[in-house]
């Protein structure tokens, strides 16, 4: 037995799972901290990092390299600190060097796993670079001296000849306040994320501390040996206060301590770390210097984006390594993108929620910026991001659902109740949440600062105004499948009371930059005019209560329901289908609708399903070819909830089995599927498969 | 030799997250429910899935696709136990007949053998099969005790026959030995005589079906897949 068990061990376990192994074993030593591997981990890193010098600046034309980050003994941590290479390569865009230094990289990252994807973005030809330079604002700000510390490690000085534009000193002013105010968020909403584990909470939590001290020195260091620092961050004296110095320092020292293992107690931390972050945002905005003249403000809009075939796809342990591309979207096309606001660090993705649509222009935009010499495969998709409307995917699923029942599918469609109106509760609900908007607003008219008003109140009730501008558009296009007599209602309704077109919902977005960006006086005609607008559509909730105006209406207001469309698959199963119809009257939360999907039955199902009475919508729909992934497509065709519940036709369920579906999905945007527990169904069978089955649901 | 993923399969909460990112999980058909946004980013059901396995395909995709899966406990439908024996082969068979193009579909390495020895294996766990890229001829052995111990027993007849008698001796008796051992580890030491055949019986049959169901099917899709079984 031991020759089996050796043979078997070398021929199959080292060499199918030796990397397997070996990345499990570094995620272990990562996540454990536990000293020698850190240690051990760390002089690989080091020795990675030498090596890939030495190979990278034998490349013919590579002029100098550069290193982001620190090198310093204590600061290389393995899947803990950043460091990025920028590599100056000598005269125009070349694809062969390109491609040798990737090819260096995939190499090494063979041997070292630990190397990180970004050196493919940080090559820069030099003339390219100079030339492009004012053009994008990315570049300008990853090579902003005075945030980043740039070391060179090999080569001419490549940096100091370019024309690099330091940051100006509202703008470094600004984006200090802004990283401040990011962290302070995130932190914020680490104490009540069931989502992250402990680990992932305090490396992000310690990440804060570290940015922060990051900033701290910074401003604490007037002779410019960081780099060089503005007039006017020296200034002002943040951290003068030695109670906040004190306050700072213990910080760091439990920072230390973690890295050691000495793990403190996190909530007081995060109190800690709150106060002091509050008070530094209020001593830097207490110093503010007036408005800013340029558009690279810190926007409030955020989405993540992974970039489809990523060079770290491969080697990626699970959860440590950063997305391969992680940007802010500026809110509206014609504003920079501002780089400063990226996180390359272990799982920021979490924590951005986009709420706000992206453009088609928005996005090929920043395809053009990737190409523009960072990433050279650009397929962008959108996470987090909800809502469909001007993304290139609502196009197609609007295809899908308008050709697929007529074209594609050959199944006909029978429509029991369609036209009844959804519940009142439902309504009413809109409509208390459109009055809030409403008093707000009027409230904010009432200040004097406007430019201080609450933000996020400010921004929800933009994002009803554009959204609702698409509702209005997609019914006078004929996409939204209103019933027919409601939707001309509505579409004329809307045409008549409000001014609604393009080049008005433009100024609308001009004067809302207006009042977030440069804080210029705000006009009162803005918001008088979403007044208007929002009346509006209090009145349409009020008279048009139909099922898809609801929906959208409820994505609109980030309401707290989401319609639902129960869809049986069924074949011939007449009797098991009625006790199943049966449990469904019992529910608590009745499905907004319920399709059956006759799957070529051969008995009496659709008299069954035709004589089925319920409070709520009930469509049949009949497909003639068999076939389990057929009828369940034909069924999402025609579904018209936001939620797709799907359920054998020989099963009942518990009466609050919809409720908590519902509540799971409504726990964040990103949960795409729930499944719930499925259990044998007691029965006065004897024959062995029940009682197998029972067996089993016993043990 | 199992490669356990972090997080575990059918563990309450989350379960898929975006940083996870290959980890697919599984919900049966069932009892599951899909945002129809879903369906717009990923796409349909694949219609080559036309009698099992359209939902662990859908599920892998949309894991894939950076969406969260959650795993609500208390759910909670009750299903029909299978009418007869019948249409539990049946059901079996479609597993093990469409469990070929859901691998193929997923499989990155031309040739994957996975030994382990629980008593039922989840295939979920092993994340290393779900990634992309494509190669045209494909092994893919999920060798468990059920397929193992054939093997083996083929192997003791075939050395019998041969006349290596000592051979098939040991072999036969490596069998009986960690049958022996598996069961005093497994969960199944609970069970009474009555229950331990009902329940060792039907799981024959079911593994059995399955493994000729993933035999067949693969070979349409030209692939040598032995299925991972109950």
């Amino acid at each position: 037995m031991p020759f089996y068990g050796a043979f078997i061990f070398k021929t199959v376990f080292v060499r199918t799972m030796g990397k397997t192994i070996k990345s499990l074993l570094i995620a272990i030593a990562v996540r454990l901290q536990f000293p020698p591997f850190l240690w051990l981990f760390r002089w690989v890193y080091h020795l990675a990092i030498k090596v890939s010098i030495l190979s990278i600046r034998r490349i013919p034309g590579v002029k100098a390299i550069y290193l982001s980050g620190s090198l310093a003994r204590g600061d290389v941590i393995y899947g803990l600190s950043d460091i990025d290479f920028k590599i100056f390569v000598h005269g125009r865009r070349d694809k062969s060097i390109l491609e040798a230094i990737q090819d260096r990289f995939a190499l090494l990252r063979k041997i070292f796993p630990m190397l990180g994807p970004p050196d493919e973005k940080g090559v820069y030809f030099q003339d390219d670079f100079v030339t492009d330079y004012h053009r994008y604002p990315l570049i300008q700000h990853l090579f902003d001296r005075w945030f980043y510390q740039h070391q060179r490690l090999w080569g001419e000085a490549a940096m100091d000849p370019l024309p690099l534009l330091p940051l100006r000193g509202v703008e470094a002013h600004l984006s200090y306040l802004w990283r401040l105010k990011c962290w302070l968020e995130i932190v914020m909403t680490l104490n009540d994320s069931p989502a992250l584990t402990e680990i992932q909470k305090r490396y992000l939590f310690y990440k804060a501390i570290g940015d922060l001290s990051l900033i701290y020195v910074r401003l604490q260091d007037p002779d410019g040996s960081n780099g060089g620092r503005e007039r006017a961050l020296s200034q002002m004296e943040p951290y003068a206060n030695p109670e906040e110095r004190g306050c700072l320092t213990q910080l760091l020292k439990e920072r230390r301590l973690y890295f050691r293992k000495q793990i403190i107690p996190l909530e007081a931390s995060y109190s800690l770390f709150r106060n002091f972050m509050e008070r530094c945002c209020e001593r830097l905005e207490a110093c503010d210097e007036g408005p800013s003249s340029s558009l690279n403000t810190p926007s409030l809009w955020k989405g993540s984006f992974q970039i489809e075939g990523g060079s770290n796809e491969k080697d990626r342990i699970k959860g440590l390594c950063p997305p391969d591309v992680e940007i802010l979207v500026v809110p509206w096309p014609h504003l920079p993108l501002n780089p400063l606001d990226c996180k390359y660090f272990g799982t920021p993705t979490y924590l951005i929620v986009s709420k706000r649509p992206f453009r088609l222009e928005e996005i090929n935009r920043l395809k053009r910026v990737y190409r523009s010499g960072m990433i050279h495969q650009a397929t962008v998709l959108i996470k987090d991001n909800p809502h469909y409307l001007y993304s290139p995917f609502s196009e197609q699923m609007d295809h899908w659902l308008s050709t697929g029942i007529s074209d594609e599918l050959t199944f006909r469609l029978f429509e029991a109740q369609t036209t009844q109106p959804m519940p009142s509760l439902q309504t009413e609900r809109i409509k208390e949440r459109l009055n809030i908007y409403l008093s707000q607003v009027e409230e904010m008219m009432g200040k004097e600062d406007l430019y201080r008003i609450d933000r996020k109140i400010y921004m929800q009730f933009l994002f009803t105004l554009v959204r609702s501008l698409a509702l209005y558009r997609s019914l006078l296009a004929g996409r939204v499948d209103f019933p027919l007599k409601d939707a001309e209602e509505v579409a004329s309704y809307l045409k008549e009371n409000t001014p609604l077109t393009h080049s008005f919902i433009e100024r609308l977005q001009d004067e809302y930059l207006a009042v977030t960006g440069s804080r210029r006086p705000f006009c009162e005609a803005f918001f008088k005019k979403t007044k208007v607008f929002a009346e509006t559509f209090l009145e349409v909730a009020k008279t048009h209560p139909s099922l898809e105006g609801l929906a959208w209406l409820n994505r609109m207001e980030d309401l707290q329901t989401l319609s639902i469309s129960v869809v049986i698959i069924t074949r011939s199963r007449c009797v098991q289908l009625t006790r199943c119809l049966a449990s469904l009257l019992r529910l608590d939360r009745p499905p907004d609708e319920l399709i059956v999907v006759d799957n070529a039955s051969r008995d009496a199902t659709r008299e069954m399903v035709q004589n089925y009475q319920a409070p709520f919508p009930v469509r049949y729909a009949y497909v003639p070819e068999v076939g389990y992934s057929t009828a369940r497509n034909a069924g999402v065709r025609i579904a018209r909830g936001e939620v797709i519940t799907f359920i054998d036709d020989d099963a009942t369920v518990e009466p609050e089995w919809l409720t908590l579906i519902e509540n799971a999905f409504l726990r964040d945007p990103r949960i795409g599927m729930v499944g719930g527990s499925i259990h044998n169904m007691k029965s006065d069978r004897k024959d062995l498969v029940y009682r197998y089955f029972d067996l089993v649901g016993r043990m | 030799m199992m490669i356990p993923v972090l997080t575990d399969y059918y563990e309450p909460g989350y379960l898929a997250r975006p940083e996870y990112e290959t980890l697919a999980a599984f919900f049966p058909n069932g009892n599951l429910s899909i945002r129809k946004e879903v369906f717009a980013e990923i796409g349909l059901y694949d219609e080559a899935f036309n009698k099992a396995g359209e939902d662990a395909d859908i599920c892998r995709r949309s894991a894939t696709a950076g969406w969260d899966l959650y795993y609500e406990q208390g759910a909670v439908c009750y299903h029909e136990a299978r009418r007869s024996i019948l249409d539990l082969v049946r059901q079996w068979w479609a597993y093990g007949y469409h469990g070929g193009h859901f691998f193929q579909k997923a499989q990155k390495h031309r040739c994957e053998i996975f030994i382990s020895l629980e008593a039922r294996p989840r295939v979920y766990r092993y994340s290393r099969l779900f990634k992309t890229g494509k190669t045209p001829f494909r092994i893919l052995l999920f060798l468990t005790y059920f397929s193992l111990s054939h093997l083996l027993f083929f192997l003791a007849l075939m050395s019998f026959w041969a006349g290596f008698r000592w051979i098939a001796l040991f072999l036969g008796a490596g069998i009986v030995v960690s049958a022996i051992l598996l069961y005093l580890r497994s969960p199944l030491k609970k069970l009474s005589l009555r229950q331990l055949l009902i329940y060792e019986t039907m799981s024959y049959i079911i593994n059995f079906s399955h493994l000729l169901g993933g035999l067949v099917g693969g070979l349409k899709q030209r692939m040598l897949y032995i299925g991972p079984g109950l």
